[in-house]
């Protein structure tokens, strides 16, 4: 199973998406940009918000097949070691009916993210956050 | 990504390529300030060489739609790949932006 320890900072995407490159089995290889779009999300979430306390953060990448609930997906995971945070909890919706000058800067990164992936969890175990998001072999399932 | 810029019969075109994203996107934004501040009135867009946009990009093109609103200025949209085009689709930005096939489609309606 790859695993990737990434250092902090959002300059880190380019050796993460090389990672994923190398790494994506090729049955799901027509899956890579929206793998890149799942990872650049969470990774940014994580050095964003999980060490505000100063500390320099780190994340840690794995990328394996996994059987769940009968069928065979690509499941991405972020671990970190920050203060307890999870992305998908009271994230809203974004409102995609407001015209360009009501619509709020920011907010789809967890939207997005729901919209490629067919299953997200989030994990908190000894002192890390766990997020992992699964990526169906079908284009259309997501 | 790369940027680069040309005029055509008074609409200044940005083409855009490579990956627009949480690293590349101020480099877009900046581009774009600057030349609103100098008084370009109409732009055009063109995506065709953009591979990849995240929600970072996503917010560099709405704060850019914002700030020509604000300016009185034009801005269309165009010849999206299909990872840009998905992006724009589910973030409902094709429904709130002028987007267009072609460059020349997106040069037209602004002439």
């Amino acid at each position: 199973m790859p695993i990737f320890h990434v250092p902090a900072g959002a300059e880190q995407l380019a050796v993460v998406n090389k990672f994923l490159a190398e790494h994506i089995p090729q049955q799901y290889r027509h899956l890579l940009p929206k793998l890149e779009l799942a990872a650049e999300e969470l990774l940014v979430n994580v050095f964003s918000y999980a060490y505000q306390d100063g500390t320099e953060g780190k994340a840690e990448i794995r990328l394996r097949e996994i059987f769940f609930d009968g069928e065979t997906y690509l499941c991405f995971s972020v671990t970190d070691w920050g203060k307890p945070f999870n992305p998908f909890a009271d994230a809203p919706t974004p409102n995609l009916e407001l015209d360009a000058e009501s619509r709020p800067i920011g907010g789809l990164g967890i939207y997005l993210i729901r919209s490629v992936t067919a299953h997200q969890a989030y994990t908190r175990e000894e002192n890390a956050n766990i997020i992992d998001v699964y990526f169906s072999k079908e284009e259309n399932g997501r | 990504m790369q940027i680069d810029i040309a005029t055509t019969d008074g609409i200044t075109v940005l083409a855009v390529s490579g990956r627009m994203d949480a690293t590349t996107v101020n480099d877009f934004s900046e581009t774009c300030q600057k030349l609103l501040a100098e008084g370009a009135q109409k732009f055009v867009i063109d995506l065709g060489g953009l591979e990849y946009i995240s929600s970072a990009g996503l917010r560099g093109i709405l704060m850019l739609e914002k700030s020509s609103k604000k300016n009185g200025s034009s801005l269309a949209f165009c010849s999206m790949q299909a990872m840009v085009a998905d992006m724009f689709k589910l973030s409902g930005f094709t429904s709130i932006l002028h987007v267009y096939p072609t460059r020349e489609e997106a040069l037209d309606s602004l002439r």
